[in-house]
């Protein structure tokens, strides 16, 4: 009879309820994200439609 | 990929009697040494400073690892297959073929469906995997950069070719990151199969993050592949999906080895991403190797359990195993990680370790903070909701996915360039290793001698011909070097020896240089500059 590790067991089910993510940006890190926007937002607001249509290729593997 | 394509591999380093083993002193050692905190080298460049690789360790860490990286296209008033035609004319002009193998030992070619496809050349550590992949991305944008200086030229419109590195257009078709190791050819089919757990919940880490649209609407999930795959295990590639693709193409001795080809990866932008991918992979199938027992976590239904973690991520689902226990996606990726840990020996398997067991807390508290920086998925999603936050877009939003483009886009257009130079996304190797890895081979693997014949044949003026196990010179007998590993084979060398530079008439023909030597040139040259 193998032994069975305790990697191989299930967690238990009261360990099963981890905390919902959060994902919420610290404020530092919002600034810098704020002035990457900054400098693209006028191609976003530009053109998106059209560029996003436009890339339509057929599937590779 | 047809019969020719990327090598693959990954050797256990243990299944020879002659590989060193090192005593568990050192391996805590080099554990220790990878953990301190580490000066920044001196030839560091401005922005962050790549994530400390210990210079000088060459341990065979990864095995024989190669990625092929099929790219999407678009362009202004040209369908894909215009632009991958004119992308690719000094490739052909080059190679007279749209398949070359370059001085890098690499594989550059037009793939199905009009997808430029680079593929690495066969690597044996983490950093050079890493420098030869982006090397690729730097090359296949030049290319696309360098259709408009030609129109230019010619008095013709620009065509603004835009370069992806991501696995998917804006209707859904999907192209891929196909990864390669090198395992023993006997146990590869069980190892392939104890694999699959692994691979299936891999995507909590190196998931790329990706919106999916379809009729109920628009949710961002973790994974841009998950939703292509349809099976297991299967030798298809295009009419349905596997994760691990079974075409018996070894590239190597084929009485002893196999190449396993995972298909399930996503194209990652993040080096540390690309980096754990391949390290926490090879980490698994070498501890295997060594005989250490892969968890048996079966799953009830792979195909299902793939989709269930990329789409359920916010609010993550055990998922079924065949024996009718549960696991949730990251205990099954622990229980992996506690098993890699019997492999790793080299700084770089730290480093990958100590990524996997950070993403695996954070998975198991709910806080993610400190990895925006070494996460696809969760450095595209932080820029993807701040933009929402701030326009008021909805997830569908064209803004949203031209955001989502931007994310991938290779060049000085893409974010990656940005994001790395302001340290929100974190390098493994710096912009030298990644420049040097366009123009030169990977000093450790047989890809040393391809890409030294390459380069040597061409300043010869002589006729050559290359695939990853053969070096021709005209109609000579070619030269096979079946070991990937082989980096210093010995009728190799004395026939790159042989190779004297032209002289003459053929001297003037080959001192011009071609279009793609150029190409590649003004490649490394945007890495160092633009850090594209």
């Amino acid at each position: 009879m193998e032994q069975i590790r305790k990697a191989d067991l299930p967690p238990r089910a009261d360990d099963d309820a981890p905390a919902a993510p959060v994902l919420r940006a610290p404020q530092t890190q919002t600034q810098m994200i704020d002035s990457l926007l900054d400098e693209i937002d006028e191609v976003l607001e530009d053109s998106a439609e059209a560029f996003v249509r436009g890339f339509v290729q057929k599937g590779g593997q | 990929m047809t019969g020719q394509d990327g090598i693959v591999t990954r050797l256990g380093a243990q299944n020879s009697v002659e590989a060193p083993t090192r005593r568990a002193g050192d391996r805590l050692g080099a554990f220790l040494s990878a953990l301190r905190p580490q000066e920044p080298t001196s030839e560091a460049p401005a922005g962050a400073t790549p994530e400390p690789a210990t210079p000088g360790d060459r341990g065979a860490s990864a095995g024989v690892v190669g990625l092929e990286t099929e790219y999407g296209i678009t362009a202004d008033g040209l369908s894909a297959d215009e632009a991958a035609r004119e992308m690719f004319a000094p490739v052909v002009a080059w190679g007279r073929s749209t398949s070359v193998f370059t001085p890098a030992g690499a594989r550059l070619y037009l793939d199905l469906g009009a997808h430029p496809e680079y593929a690495t050349a066969e690597c044996s550590t983490l950093a050079e995997l890493v420098a030869q992949d982006r090397a690729g991305d730097a090359l296949v944008a030049e290319l696309g950069r360098a259709v408009d200086r030609r129109r230019a030229a010619a008095g013709r419109p620009p065509a603004q070719i835009a370069v992806f590195k991501n696995n998917s257009d804006s209707v859904g078709h999907s192209f891929g990151a196909h990864e390669n190791y090198q395992v023993t050819r006997e146990g590869a089919a069980a190892l392939a199969a104890a694999l699959i757990p692994f691979l299936v919940t891999r995507q909590l880490v190196a998931g790329a993050g990706h919106i999916e649209v379809d009729q109920r609407g628009a949710r961002y999930v973790l994974s841009a592949r998950a939703g292509h795959v349809s099976e297991t295990m299967s030798s298809a590639s295009t009419r349905a999906r596997p994760i691990i693709n079974t075409r018996d193409e070894p590239h190597a001795d084929g009485q002893k080895y196999r190449r396993l080809h995972v298909i399930v990866g996503d194209s990652n932008m993040s080096q540390m991403a690309t980096r754990w991918k391949f390290g926490a992979t090879s980490l698994v199938i070498a501890a295997a190797a060594r005989g250490a027992r892969l968890p048996r976590m079966e799953l009830a239904n792979p195909v299902r359990a793939i989709s269930q973690v990329s789409r359920g991520w916010r609010e993550p689902s055990p998922l079924e195993l065949v024996d009718g226990r549960t696991a949730r996606p990251a205990s099954i990726q622990r229980a992996y990680l506690e098993v890699a840990l019997e492999a790793a020996e080299t700084a770089e398997d730290a480093a990958v370790i100590g990524l996997w067991r950070k993403a695996l807390d954070a998975w198991d508290l709910g806080d993610f903070d400190g990895l925006e920086t070494q996460l696809d998925w969760l450095a595209k999603l932080r820029l993807i909701e701040r933009y929402q936050e701030r326009s008021g877009a909805a997830l569908e939003d064209a803004r949203v996915a031209r955001l989502a483009l931007a994310y991938h886009q290779l060049g000085p257009q893409g974010l990656r360039g940005r994001l790395e130079a302001s340290g929100m996304l974190t390098r493994a190797v710096s912009p030298w290793d990644v420049a040097r890895a366009v123009l030169e081979p990977p000093p450790t693997t047989r890809a040393r001698l391809r890409g030294r014949f390459v380069a040597r044949a061409r300043a010869a003026g002589r006729e050559y011909s290359v695939d990853w196990m053969r070096l021709r010179l005209g109609d000579a007998p070619a030269v096979t070097v079946a070991d990937p590993l082989d980096s210093f084979n010995a009728a190799a060398e004395q026939l790159i020896a042989g190779l004297k530079p032209a002289s003459g008439r053929r001297a003037r023909a080959v001192e011009t240089k071609a279009e793609l030597d150029k190409i590649m040139d003004r490649a490394a040259d945007a890495v160092l500059a633009e850090g594209v």
